[in-house]
């Protein structure tokens, strides 16, 4: 039943390729703030681009140098080598707007194979004077997705769409529902928002119950993962929970925030669908400062927790910034916790040996 | 860790450098006085319209200013390694947060100027502004954020339309976007401040800050055209960014237009920084606030000059807005795109080969550790103008070694530079 939850584990872009392949249209994303429904309403499947960790990417690092970050290298190494060039369309997100500089510079510079480009500028912020803006951000992006692929959705077509994205939200809410049970372990949970984000809406709705039955529930320690990257790739999950513990909540889009409510079209579709991105933008991008370090402080306040991980990798720029409060709160509610400065993709042993030392003084504390 | 601090001992050759410090003196001794009488003040970033803060007489301090003036007292290191001991780990930028580590260490002998009293509010722009987002939150005050709009459209030539075609150059959508925050600043600012923003007053001090940028746009006109250089770079970045933190300002006019005319009456001399010279540099990146007498130090031993760098040349380009019936329009195109501008491809490697081909330069110097610096090496080289990275720090001083940093230099030179030269005579 979730054969391609599994397949999408192994390759991502099976599904969008096969779209392409039966005559659909594709909207390739990178970075988050782009509403499926605006791609839904016009027939095309859209799909997440995330970057493959770990391979050479010397066309990236002859372009941009390799003072660069790897996401940022194994995303332009992808487009340079046509590995996006099924997109109709490929829509960069304001986290990544130097992979949108880069790359658009590259295609004057006479690269082929990439997708045509559209800059989504959405700030993830609630302010009310970036309002405005953000809403031109969608309009812009409608009507960029429109052209691309052709097709003026209808609001009918967007209501639709709308019901879609419902049911795919249904079952990421029930992913993290799991996991506050203790059903889920938090890889497995990573590994299914990710397969969320490259198989179609319905697919994965219609497959995501079946999959995680399948799963055995985890045990161990439960820890929240308060990180600087979204860990999008599971790597970080992996390296964790290999120390036998259950990472359970993540402030990250492809973790616990990817639970959201379901939105109502209403009579301003765009306007919902901007509340909603509103409501669901996380991570160390969040402004103001305030409302990113309100999760992370309400998280830490859980009850069912036994500690806290923090992942600051060398390459950090952004999260380090929060690192020293946040630990101060977790320290305040008398929360142990351990800090990981190694990248889990390189040295995912030392990770789970770290953790697994932290796990001792648990065991420890416990006992005293 | 050492609070010690070693004295840079430096050639001063310009008058104007000598009444900068005392201002500066004076400047931070009334700070502290009146801010310990209780008069607010706001700790802003360079990326923020301080034109605002002047126009309500709200005192106001630059956190890059501040940074750069910590390195230039050759502090960094010491406060760099407070930062980290309180876990704010090594690979965040101390460009605009040396003053967190000042905070962070109240008990130090020597706070530099006086050490950095606590602000009324934090504006500072969300990307880069962590230190200063830090400070808000360990002083409980009022924080806001900014937020640049992202481009699509590039000029090349950008520098040709910012002064007249902004309102076209930057998109009258993201202008808005910045006008918007800047309204939402004027509202902290006025609470602050405790009276209301007087916008024909703040439309003078717009108009006062162009005639302070014309100014700069004349030294370097003076720069690019004189047979040899006038006046020395670490003194003209010290002059321009001492000037510009206190922009709109008649003391900040007063001070350029004195700037202006020395360095003037230098080149009608012919008063020449190295009257041999023999190769002129140019500088692209962020400021050396630690170590600006390294500049100078290749004069003697090999007619090297550096005749430029992007602060002088950025007051001109980036900061001029004529004709804005609203002076909150005129701020928020400036901020659409400021600095900004110096680094995105394809638009930081046309400034940096237009601004090499005007100061004729035979090579550059520059920091590697800005995004997009990688296209500005490849514009510059396949202009013809050899390149060298410094891989350092702009003001974190434990990344700084001098025998390294010169030997770089020197083999850049005597290779890279003397046989292009060699090759250009025959």
């Amino acid at each position: 039943m979730a054969e391609s939850i599994n397949m999408a584990a192994v390759d991502r872009m099976a599904a969008a390729r096969a779209a392409k392949a039966a005559g659909r249209a594709v909207v390739a994303v990178v970075g988050p703030g782009v509403p499926i429904e605006l791609v839904l309403a016009c027939g095309a499947m859209p799909v997440r681009i995330v970057a493959d960790a770990g391979g050479a990417t010397p066309a990236a690092d002859d372009l941009v140098g390799t003072a660069e970050s790897a996401e940022m290298r194994a995303l332009i190494e992808q487009a340079l080598g046509g590995g996006l060039a099924f997109a109709d369309l490929l829509v960069i997100t304001r986290p990544h707007e130097w992979l949108y500089y880069y790359l658009k510079e590259a295609v004057r510079l006479g690269a082929e194979g990439v997708p045509p480009l559209h800059m989504h500028d959405l700030v993830p912020s609630a302010e009310a004077s970036l309002r405005a803006y953000n809403r031109q951000r969608l309009e812009r992006l409608a009507e960029a997705v429109a052209r691309a692929i052709g097709v003026v959705p209808t609001s009918a077509a967007l209501e639709r769409a709308i019901a879609v994205a419902n049911r795919r939200r249904a079952a990421l809410r029930d992913v993290q529902r799991r996991r506050d049970a203790g059903l889920l372990g938090g890889a497995d949970a990573v590994a299914m928002i990710a397969a969320s984000h490259v198989l179609g809406p319905e697919t994965f709705a219609d497959q995501a119950e079946a999959w995680v039955e399948g799963l055995s529930p985890p045990s161990g320690p439960r820890l929240l993962l308060l990180a600087s990257d979204p860990a999008e790739d599971g790597a970080l999950h992996r390296a964790i929970e290999a120390a036998g513990v259950v990472v359970v909540a993540e402030d990250s889009e492809w973790g616990a925030r990817a639970a959201t409510p379901d939105i109502a079209a209403g009579d301003d579709p765009l306007d919902a669908l901007l509340d909603d991105l509103h409501a669901i933008a996380c991570g160390p991008d969040v402004s103001p400062r305030s409302a990113r370090l309100a999760w992370a402080e309400a998280a830490m306040a859980r009850d069912d927790i036994a500690g806290v991980v923090f992942a600051v990798p060398p390459g950090d720029r952004r999260f380090g910034w929060d690192y020293p409060g946040l630990r101060d709160r977790a320290a305040g509610l008398g929360l142990p916790q351990l800090l990981l400065r190694d990248d889990p993709r390189a040295d995912p042993a030392s990770v789970t040996a770290a953790v697994a030392g932290f796990v001792a003084t648990l065991g420890r504390e416990a006992a005293a | 860790m050492s609070g010690e601090r070693q004295r840079p001992e430096r050639v001063t050759q310009l008058q104007v450098s000598h009444s900068l410090r005392a201002h500066q003196r004076q400047w931070y001794a009334d700070l502290q006085a009146r801010v310990a009488d209780g008069e607010p003040y706001i700790l802003t970033s360079p990326i923020a319209p301080h034109e605002i803060f002047e126009a309500l007489d709200l005192l106001y301090i630059t956190d890059a200013w501040y940074s750069g003036l910590v390195a230039a007292r050759r502090q960094s290191a010491h406060f760099s390694n407070v930062m980290s001991a309180h876990g704010y780990h090594d690979g965040l930028r101390r460009y605009m947060a040396l003053g967190l580590g000042v905070v962070l260490d109240p008990d130090h002998p020597d706070k530099p100027w006086g050490g950095l009293p606590r602000a009324s509010a934090v504006v500072t722009t969300n990307e880069g502004g962590g230190g200063a987002a830090e400070l808000a939150r360990m002083w409980g005050i009022p924080y806001l954020g900014l937020d640049q709009p992202a481009m699509r459209v590039m000029h090349p030539e950008w520098w040709s339309m910012q002064r007249r075609q902004w309102e076209d150059y930057d998109e009258t959508d993201r202008i808005d976007m910045m006008a918007a925050q800047f309204e939402e600043v004027v509202r902290l600012a006025e609470r602050v401040a405790g009276r209301k923003l007087d916008r024909d007053r703040l439309a003078g001090i717009v108009d006062r800050v162009n005639r302070q940028e014309e100014h700069f746009d004349a030294i370097r006109r003076i720069i690019v055209d004189s047979p040899k250089l006038p006046a020395r770079l670490g003194e003209v970045m010290s002059q321009t960014m001492g000037i510009q933190w206190h922009r709109g300002s008649q003391w900040a006019l007063d001070q350029a237009a004195a700037f202006h005319a020395e360095v003037k009456a230098l080149a009608d001399a012919e008063a020449w920084v190295c009257p041999n010279e023999r190769h002129r540099l140019m500088y692209v990146g962020a400021g050396l606030w630690q170590k600006l007498d390294f500049f100078d130090s290749f004069e003697d031993s090999h007619g090297v000059v550096f005749v430029r760098s992007n602060y002088l040349s950025i007051a001109s380009d980036g900061y001029l807005r004529y004709g804005a019936r609203d002076p909150i329009r005129a701020l928020a195109s400036r901020y659409t795109v400021l600095a900004k501008q110096m680094w995105i491809p394809p638009l930081g490697g046309a400034w940096a080969v237009h601004e090499a081909r005007e100061h004729r330069v035979s090579g550059a110097l520059q920091l590697d550790s800005n995004r997009g610096i990688a296209f500005i090496t490849r514009a510059l080289r396949d202009a013809g103008v050899p390149v060298l990275d410094l891989p350092v720090d702009p003001v974190d001083a434990r990344s700084w070694n001098d025998d390294r940093m010169r030997a770089l230099v020197v083999d850049f030179i005597e290779n890279a530079l003397e046989k292009n030269k060699e090759k250009m005579d025959a």
